[in-house]
């Protein structure tokens, strides 16, 4: 392969160029893959969350806030569910488990989620994955707690730690619940769900750290853990519940029966059908993410093809001696091939390498603040593919600097003046 | 987090009231479910896309037109198409349908519907008179449930052409999944 080395020796004297074109060539594949990869991925979690619950039910709101509020914990809840109508609901003769589900108090930056045991028993995710407990146990008494790996990962929490959750979502001096510290006796293995990022307590035992507070304040009169313990703490509404159900076949009697619910508004929605019309309207917005990503490549492409042409005129002399040497006119052609896809696939080379290494430095980040777990997959096929196309564009495009300085090297000759 | 909220409640306004069943004249649901051998479409419909009207028929031909879009409905086999390997047989096929015969149906309708379920309908529509619904049920019974891979239902919005969007919830074993069906994409799969 001399005609190799000849390429790389005749590249080395166009570094500079070359190296810029490279770069855009990166940049556009780190652009387009790093797209593709976070709008795979985003889904992925959205889809790995839930799994093998019927319905979810909620105060009558959109679906997909439904969704969001109560099962990614993103954004809040418009209204909540008397629990009186949980237990009816959860009575239903054709209701296998309800679980419900508490919002709205965090711990320095994580969710605080009220429910009950059955959590650990009928909670799904992935592929009808069930929780598991990396160390100790559900929550047993009225202030015990389990935190998800994240949680415990951030904040280097170990079995027996007292902690103290805080009223509302902002860590406020003034709205902490620390009368009523809570212990942590269980800690979950890591699951890429939100889970991980939630402190997981009984419905009692927020009820317990709320019940001396009125309208979002703590109020005069103090009630001591123990004297709350004693307190009947039954919840009266909670935020949301998660249903499962005996026989699918009565999945939309029972969403109908739900939806016209009479003695409060309601709203229940079968999980995946949600995230699927949720992924209806993204998906046009992943579209054009994907376009605008795709325009950046040929972009591009265009700059390696506009660095070829501009080295034509340098390069006069160099085709028109390796005609005189005896160089066929495919060889100039071929010449202009390999550099071109040399530029190419080390831009392909590089933007990967970068957008693992930017995936990398902002895994934690991103699913700190968006709960989306980002792994650091090989590319899949269809990446793959952007790659083969990448290249094979590039070898269509220096076709057109190869002709024309084959045609040159013919009229140029080995003429003295230029 | 602020971001993320920024734009997904911007995909929230975007419509999506499914669940609630808003009646809204083009749009129809199909509620499709299947479990074990038993396999349910279940069609809910403005009236006016199945009749061109909503309210009792006045005249004959409408009255006509009733019956045949009734008698349409219950052919299930010529508008869903159902993979023939899933040995697929129609048990049933139950219509609501809002107008039942007689002049004063009010009270008919009190008479016939025993259900409570049925009850509550009949309480909407005192509600909002004008606006009228039909729901059709079909139950099939599948010998061969695995091959069950999906439905075309090309021949609901061909005969049925006031059906512009169809939103389709479906839910097996494994699955819950739904898409928006239009003249130009009828397919329902259910292994994506």
């Amino acid at each position: 392969m001399r005609l190799l080395t000849i390429a790389i020796k005749s590249a080395w004297n166009r570094k500079i160029s070359l190296s810029l074109a490279i770069f855009s060539i990166a940049m556009s594949i780190l652009l387009l893959l790093g797209v593709d990869n976070i709008r795979k991925q985003a889904k992925n979690t959205f889809i790995n969350t839930i799994s093998q619950t019927d319905l979810i039910v909620g105060a009558r709101s959109s679906p997909v806030n439904l969704l969001l509020y109560s099962i990614f914990h993103i954004g809040n809840a418009t209204n909540n569910v008397s629990y009186k109508t949980y237990q009816h609901i959860k009575a239903q003769k054709n209701v296998k488990w309800a679980v419900p589900v508490s919002l709205g108090d965090s711990h320095r930056g994580f969710r605080v989620m009220g429910t009950n045991s059955d959590y650990f028993r009928y909670y799904r995710y992935a592929n009808a994955q069930s929780l598991q407990f990396q160390q100790g146990s559900p929550f047993m008494m009225l202030y015990d707690a389990v935190i998800g790996y994240d949680v415990a990962q951030a904040l280097r929490y170990k079995l027996g730690d007292e902690i103290i959750l805080s009223h509302g979502l902002a860590a406020l001096k003034q709205a902490q619940h620390d009368d009523k510290p809570f212990r942590i006796v269980g800690i979950l293995n890591k699951t890429n769900t939100p889970v991980d990022r939630t402190v997981l307590v009984s419905l009692e035992g927020i009820e317990a750290i709320h019940i001396d507070w009125q309208s979002g304040t703590r109020s005069p009169i103090k009630i001591s853990a123990d004297k709350a313990a004693k307190m009947g703490l039954e919840p009266k509404s909670i935020t949301a519940f998660m249903l499962g159900l005996e026989n699918k076949m009565t999945i939309f009697r029972l969403q109908r029966e739900i939806n016209q619910y009479h003695n409060e508004p309601l709203s229940a929605i079968i999980p995946g059908s949600t995230l699927a019309y949720l992924w209806q309207t993204v998906g046009q917005f992943e579209q054009v993410l994907m376009v605008v990503s795709a325009l950046v490549l040929m972009t591009g492409l265009m700059g390696l093809l506009t660095t070829l042409l501009t080295t034509l005129n340098e390069r006069r002399r160099e085709m028109a001696v390796l005609r005189a040497v005896g160089a066929h006119a495919y060889h100039v052609i071929v010449l202009f091939m390999l550099e071109s896809m040399f530029v190419v696939v080390t831009g392909c080379l590089l933007g990967t390498g970068l957008l693992y290494a930017i995936l990398k430095i902002l895994q934690s980040f991103i699913a700190n603040n968006y709960g989306i777990h980002l792994m650091l997959n090989p590319p899949d096929t269809q990446q793959l593919l952007i790659f083969l196309i990448a290249v094979l564009l590039s070898i269509l495009l220096s076709l057109i600097p190869g002709f024309i300085a084959y045609k040159r090297s013919l009229q140029d000759g080995l003429m003295v003046k230029i | 987090m602020y971001k993320s909220v920024c734009f997904l409640s911007f995909v929230m306004t975007s419509s999506f009231s499914y669940a609630e069943s808003a009646h809204q004249h083009g749009i129809a649901l199909l509620d499709v479910v299947m479990s074990n051998q038993q396999f349910v479409i279940e069609l809910h419909s403005p009236a006016n896309n199945i009749l061109g009207f909503e309210h009792q028929p006045k005249t004959e031909a409408q009255q006509q037109q009733l019956t045949d879009s009734l008698s349409l409905l219950e052919q299930a086999e010529n508008l869903y198409i159902v993979p023939a390997q899933a040995e697929c047989t129609l048990k049933q096929v139950q219509i609501e349908n809002p107008f039942e015969s007689g002049e004063n149906k009010e009270h008919e309708e009190h008479e016939e519907h025993e259900e409570h379920e049925e009850h509550e309908e009949h309480e909407e529509h005192e509600e909002h008179e004008e606006h009228t619904d039909i729901t059709v049920s079909y139950s099939y019974h599948c010998q061969q449930s695995q091959y069950l891979n999906g439905i075309d239902t090309k021949g609901l919005f061909k005969h049925f052409p006031n059906i512009e969007i169809l939103q389709v919830q479906w839910v097996n074993e494994k699955k819950q999944s739904a898409k928006t069906l239009t003249q130009a994409d009828t397919l329902i799969e259910f292994n994506q």
